[in-house]
């Protein structure tokens, strides 16, 4: 398979290992920056950083309501994470760690684990009525279908942003061996497009399905 | 594009925001249908193997699988309709 060349690449350790840390550096070290000079009228990055806050804030308000505060801290570092682990990708010399299905499926694992317990959290018994269905006739049926249902949410979730940002890597490599000359910046121009949505779609995903299980059943 | 999503945050139109809450919904649908019958294929073929059966549980789940994923499309339409009127 082909593979473009790698920055830093320790032996031993999985490149994408090494991409995670330096992404969580990034991320840590531009928060610890940003968080040490504030400024009422937000410059530069910590204007992004705001961005990032108040549309998520809108967006869980929007959604989940008045109760979707709490999750502020855990969507908005998805959306950080996310959007930073794919712009790494078109950077030549690194790879993204979400074009590793390993880093997705733990992302998707984290929704779907929190999104069943705040759930249960919430509803106690009655939240097994979501899975029995409109008729208690057809109950024995519907919750294998249900069951089936939820445990596709987190397969489809993790495969969508692996797939995306691992075509659009694979792309640009093929690309690159094949017309070393000014085409592959097309793809990498396309490239950022992709990443920025996929982040945002994961993220607004992740939103939507902890609204799915905090919902009232009719 | 960061403009473009602060525009669609920002913004109090009504299009914009049901409009980026919809993508999202429905882009998962396609993905979710293929998956439910994968998942499917997959317990049906487990659980032959665990009672001897050639491939009688495979396609009673796969019929499972299918059904989940147009079940999710049908509850997804449906919330989508509520929400409108």
């Amino acid at each position: 398979m082909l593979k473009a060349p790698i920055l830093i690449s320790i032996p031993g350790i999985p490149v994408y290992w090494t991409m995670t840390i330096l992404v969580m550096g990034m991320i840590l070290s531009a928060a610890f920056i940003v968080g040490r000079n504030l400024r009422v009228v937000p410059t530069g990055i910590q204007s992004f950083f705001e961005l990032i806050f108040i549309m998520t804030e809108y967006f869980l308000k929007e959604i989940i309501g008045e109760e979707g505060g709490v999750y502020l801290p855990l969507i908005a570092s998805f959306a950080v994470f996310i959007l930073f682990s794919n712009l790494i990708g078109s950077i030549p010399g690194f790879t993204s760690p979400t074009a590793t299905i390993d880093t997705t499926a733990v992302l998707a694992l984290i929704v779907f684990f929190l999104s069943h317990a705040v759930g249960i959290k919430k509803h106690k018994a009655k939240y097994i009525k979501k899975f029995l269905g409109p008729l208690i006739i057809i109950a024995p049926i519907m919750i294998i279908i249900e069951v089936m249902s939820a445990l596709s949410r987190p397969f489809s979730h993790a495969l969508r942003l692996f797939a995306n940002i691992f075509a659009e890597e694979f792309m640009v490599t093929v690309l690159l061996f094949l017309l070393p000359w000014a085409i592959p910046a097309i793809m990498m121009y396309m490239q950022v497009f992709t990443d920025l949505m996929q982040a945002f779609v994961f993220y607004l995903l992740a939103i939507i399905y902890i609204a799915l299980s905090l919902e009232e059943e009719h | 594009m960061v403009n473009a999503f602060c525009l669609f945050a920002v913004s109090e139109q009504k299009m914009d925001k049901e409009f980026i809450k919809q993508i999202a919904r429905m882009s998962s649908l396609g993905l979710n249908l293929i998956i439910s019958v994968l998942i499917g294929i997959f317990i049906g073929i487990e659980i032959d193997k665990y009672f001897g059966f050639k491939y009688l549980f495979l396609i009673i789940f796969f019929i499972l699988g299918f059904t989940a994923g147009i079940y999710e499309i049908y509850k997804a339409v449906k919330r989508e309709l509520n929400a409108k009127f």
